[in-house]
C-alpha cells in the first residue's frame, strides 16, 4: 500500500458543525491527516509551538480570540506555514489586511467546496517557498565565503570597467599598496600605473577583449607612500558574467623578488658587456644606459679616474628625452674635470653616495644653464676599488625629489662588480696603450722562443707587420752571428734568470740587420718570457765611429812617444856631449846635427797638429 | 878589454853621438855600430866565431828588423855571449813590459847620457861576468 504523506492540520474553530465540514474536505485529498482542534488563544499558541502544524485553518471570529491575532502569532514564529481563513462573509477591507498580515487564502463557508483546492495550492506554495529560501540561503552563504576569501587573501582583487575604471576594489589593497578601497573608487586603473609601464600594460589589457584570461608581465603601480611596487597580475574578462560585469584583476606584490631578479639580471648583464669584444667606451656606454634606465634617471654620466687619480674623465653619458640634446652635445666638448670642484668635488669630499637637490641654486656647481633648467637634482656614487677611486656615476633628475630606491638597491648589487671590472679594464687599457705605443719592441714568447704576442712597434722597427712574426721562433729573426749569444740568453731564461742587457742584431724585412739591446724577464709559472728590445743601431754606429777615432788618437799618442821623442832624445844626447864630453873639436859637427834634429822635430809636430785637427773635424 | 860595446840604431846621428858618449864615459874605447837589426845579426854571425862578448845597446824601432825580431832570432849560444840593453825614446809602458819578457839586462830610456854609461860600467864590474 502506498504510504500517504503525513499532514498535521490545526483547526481554530468553535463550531462543531464547521469543524466537521472542514474535516470532510480532506477526504478527497490524499493525505494521512492528523487533526488538532483548538478554540481559544492559549491552546492555539501552545499547539502552534508544540505541534508545528503543516497547515492552519482558522475562523475569522472566535469568542475570546480572533483569526487575525492567531495569524499574527503564527507569522511571528514562521513565515511559511499556510494559513487559510474559513469564514462567513468577509469585507474586502478585512481581506486585504489579512493578506498583508500573511494569510495564505480565504474560503467562505458557503463555498467550502473550494477548500481542498486552496489547501493544495497553499501547500504547493509552501513547498516552493521553502525551496526558494534554501537557494537564497545558499547564494548568500556562497557570496559571504567568496567575499571572505577575497578580503583575506594576499592578492589584491579588483574589477574594472571596460575603460579601466574601478568598479570593485578588495580591501586587501590596503595591505599591498596602503590605500583604502575608497581612495581608488573614482580613479582609472592607469592613474596608478608607472608611466614607463603604461604603454605595455595598455596593450596587454586590449588583448583581454578577445581572450578570457591573461597573465601579465610584471609592472609597477604607485602605492600610498608614492613608491612603486611590482605586481604580478592575472586579468580575466568577466564582462559577460552579470554577477561581475567587468574585468577582474588579480594582483600579487612581487616587488622584493622582482627587484632582486632585475638586480641579478643587471649584474649579469654588466659582466656580459665587459666580456664582450666591444670597445671599452662602447661597453661603458651600454652599462651606463642600463643603470640609468633601471633607476629612471633623466641624464647620467660615468667618469673614470685618470691614471694617477688627479683628474676625472667622462667616458660615457646617457640621456632621456629630447630637451637635453643641446646640453648633451655642448657638454661633449668638456671631457675632463677636477676631482676637487663642482659636483664631482662634492661627491669625492663626501666619499659616499651623495644626493644634491639644489642644482638650480648651488653656486659651487657650474652646471650649464641649459642643464640647470632641465635638471634639478643629482645622485653621485663614487666607485672605489682597493681604497682607490676608480670613477664616479652621476644620475641627474628633472625632479628635485626623485625616487632613489632603485639606485640605492642597485648600488649594493652592482657597484662591486662595476668597480672591479672598471679597474680591470682601465688597467688593461692603460697597459694596452703602453704596449701599442711603445717605440721599443715588447714581446711575449714561449720558453722555447715562439713569439706569442708582439707590440705593433715591430713594424716601425723592423718592417714586419706583427701578425707576420707571430708564431715564428725568435731565433729566425736573429743575425746568424748572434745565435750563439742568443742560446746563452735562452738558457738563462729557462733557469728563470732575468737578463738586463744583451746586444744582438735582428734581420729586418728588407734583409738588413739592425742592432737591438734586449732585456728578458722569464715568467716561469706562465711559461712565458717577456722580452723588451730597444733599437740601438744608431748608437752602435756611433760607437764604431768612436772606436775608429779612438785608434787614430792612439796613433797620435804613439807618434808622440816615438816620432817626437826620437829627435828630441838625439838633441839631448848631443847637448850632453857638448856640455860634458871630452872632445871639443867636433862641436861644429854637433851643432849641425842639432839643427837637423830641431827641424825634424818641427816637421813632426806640424804633421801631428794637422792630423789632430782632421780628427776633430771628423768627430764633429 | 874583454867585451865589445855595440850600438844598433837606424838613426845615424844617434849612433854617432852614442858612440862618442860611450868613449867619453870610458865604457869602451872602440864602440861598434849597426844601422838595423839585420845588419847586426849578419855581423854577429861573423863576430861570434871569436870568444869575445858583446854589450848591445838595441834600439826598438828599426826598419828591416826591429829589436823584438832580433831577440827572437838570437840562439842560446849567442845569448851566452851577449848582454842586451834596450834603448828607446819611447815612454810607452807597453814597450817596457814587452822587453821584460826577454832575457835583457837593462832598459835605457833615450837620451843616453855619460852618467847612464858610467852606471852601466859600474853594473858590469859588480856583475863580474864580463870582466
Amino acid at each position: 500500500m502506498e504510504k500517504k504523506e503525513k499532514l498535521t492540520v490545526l483547526i481554530l474553530e468553535d463550531l462543531f458543525s464547521d469543524i466537521e465540514l472542514i474535516k470532510l474536505q480532506f477526504f478527497e485529498l490524499d493525505f494521512d491527516v492528523n487533526f488538532i482542534f483548538t478554540h481559544n488563544r492559549s491552546s492555539f499558541e501552545e499547539k502552534i509551538v508544540k505541534e508545528k502544524p503543516d497547515l492552519v485553518i482558522a475562523d475569522y471570529t472566535i469568542p475570546g480570540y480572533n483569526g487575525m491575532k492567531a495569524l499574527q502569532f503564527l507569522r511571528e514564529k514562521d513565515e511559511l506555514t499556510p494559513f487559510i481563513f474559513v469564514t462567513g462573509t468577509l469585507g474586502e477591507e478585512k481581506a486585504v489586511a489579512a493578506i498583508k498580515a500573511g494569510a495564505t487564502d480565504f474560503v467562505t463557508k458557503n463555498r467550502i467546496d473550494l477548500l481542498p483546492a486552496a489547501i493544495l495550492r497553499s501547500l504547493r506554495e509552501r513547498e516552493e517557498k521553502i525551496k526558494k529560501n534554501a537557494a537564497l540561503v545558499e547564494v548568500f552563504e556562497r557570496e559571504r565565503k567568496f567575499e571572505a576569501l577575497i578580503e583575506n587573501s594576499s592578492d589584491w582583487v579588483s574589477i574594472l570597467s571596460e575603460d579601466h575604471f574601478f568598479l570593485y576594489i578588495s580591501s586587501s589593497v590596503n595591505r599591498i599598496l596602503g590605500y583604502l578601497p575608497t581612495d581608488l573608487k573614482s580613479l582609472n586603473y592607469f592613474d596608478i600605473v608607472h608611466p614607463d609601464d603604461q604603454a605595455l600594460l595598455y596593450e596587454e589589457f586590449s588583448k583581454i577583449k578577445t581572450s578570457r584570461e591573461l597573465s601579465l608581465p610584471p609592472y609597477r603601480v604607485l602605492d600610498k607612500q608614492n613608491k612603486y611596487r611590482w605586481l604580478d597580475t592575472i586579468i580575466s574578462n568577466r564582462t559577460e558574467d552579470t554577477a561581475i560585469g567587468g574585468i577582474s584583476v588579480n594582483s600579487r606584490d612581487i616587488t622584493e623578488t622582482h627587484q632582486q631578479r632585475i638586480l641579478d639580471d643587471i649584474a649579469a648583464k654588466i659582466q656580459r658587456i665587459f666580456s664582450s669584444p666591444k670597445r671599452f667606451d662602447t661597453q661603458l656606454q651600454l652599462i651606463l644606459r642600463l643603470l640609468k634606465n633601471f633607476g629612471s634617471a633623466d641624464y647620467a654620466e660615468l667618469w673614470l679616474s685618470d691614471v694617477d687619480g688627479s683628474r676625472m674623465i667622462r667616458r660615457a653619458s646617457s640621456f632621456k628625452g629630447t630637451a637635453l640634446i643641446p646640453f648633451v652635445q655642448k657638454s661633449k666638448t668638456v671631457k675632463t674635470a677636477d676631482r676637487k670642484s663642482g659636483v664631482l668635488g662634492k661627491i669625492w669630499a663626501a666619499k659616499k653616495p651623495t644626493f644634491l637637490s639644489n642644482l638650480e641654486t648651488d653656486q659651487d656647481i657650474k652646471l650649464d644653464k641649459l642643464a640647470k633648467n632641465e635638471l634639478k637634482s643629482v645622485l653621485g656614487i663614487p666607485l672605489m676599488h682597493g681604497g682607490k677611486s676608480v670613477g664616479t656615476l652621476l644620475y641627474y633628475f628633472r625632479s628635485s625629489i626623485p625616487e632613489l630606491d632603485g639606485f640605492y638597491s642597485i648600488m649594493e648589487t652592482t657597484n662591486n662588480v662595476l668597480s672591479v671590472e672598471l679597474q680591470r679594464r682601465k688597467s688593461e687599457e692603460e697597459l694596452e696603450h703602453l704596449f701599442n705605443l711603445s717605440p721599443d719592441i715588447l714581446c711575449m714568447m714561449s720558453l722555447e722562443g715562439t713569439i706569442k704576442k708582439i707590440s705593433p712597434s715591430v713594424e716601425s722597427n723592423m718592417g714586419y707587420p706583427p701578425q707576420e712574426v707571430l708564431s715564428k721562433n725568435f731565433a729566425e729573426l736573429l743575425h746568424p752571428d748572434d745565435l750563439e749569444k742568443a742560446t746563452l740568453f735562452q738558457r738563462n731564461s729557462l733557469q728563470g734568470k732575468s737578463i738586463h742587457y744583451f746586444e744582438s742584431r735582428l734581420i729586418t724585412k728588407e734583409g738588413e740587420f739592425k742592432w737591438f739591446a734586449w732585456s728578458a724577464y722569464p715568467l716561469v709559472e706562465e711559461e712565458l718570457i717577456i722580452v723588451i728590445g730597444k733599437d740601438i743601431h744608431e748608437k752602435k754606429i756611433i760607437d764604431k765611429t768612436l772606436e775608429e777615432q779612438n785608434s787614430q788618437l792612439k796613433q797620435i799618442a804613439w807618434s808622440q812617444s816615438h816620432e817626437v821623442r826620437a829627435p828630441l832624445a838625439r838633441m839631448l844626447s848631443i847637448l850632453e856631449l857638448i856640455n860634458k864630453g871630452n872632445t871639443t873639436d867636433m862641436k861644429v859637427e854637433y851643432i849641425k846635427h842639432l839643427n837637423e834634429s830641431a827641424n825634424e822635430l818641427d816637421t813632426i809636430i806640424r804633421k801631428m797638429v794637422d792630423s789632430t785637427i782632421n780628427l776633430n773635424l771628423s768627430l764633429q | 878589454m874583454s867585451y865589445w860595446v855595440v850600438v844598433v840604431d837606424d838613426d845615424l846621428i844617434t849612433s854617432e853621438v852614442q858612440k862618442q858618449l860611450i868613449i867619453d864615459s870610458g865604457l869602451s874605447d872602440q864602440p861598434l855600430s849597426f844601422k838595423d837589426g839585420k845588419e847586426f845579426m849578419d855581423a854577429l854571425a861573423e863576430l861570434q866565431k871569436k870568444p869575445d862578448k858583446y854589450i848591445v845597446l838595441l834600439d826598438i824601432n828599426m826598419p828591416q828588423m826591429d829589436a823584438w825580431q832580433v831577440m827572437d832570432q838570437l840562439t842560446e849560444e849567442q845569448w851566452s855571449k851577449i848582454k842586451v840593453y834596450i834603448t828607446t825614446s819611447s815612454t810607452d809602458q807597453r814597450d817596457k813590459e814587452r822587453a821584460s819578457r826577454y832575457r835583457i839586462h837593462g832598459y835605457i830610456e833615450k837620451p843616453l847620457t855619460i852618467n847612464k854609461c858610467m852606471e852601466l860600467r859600474e853594473n858590469l864590474s859588480s856583475d863580474g861576468s864580463f870582466l
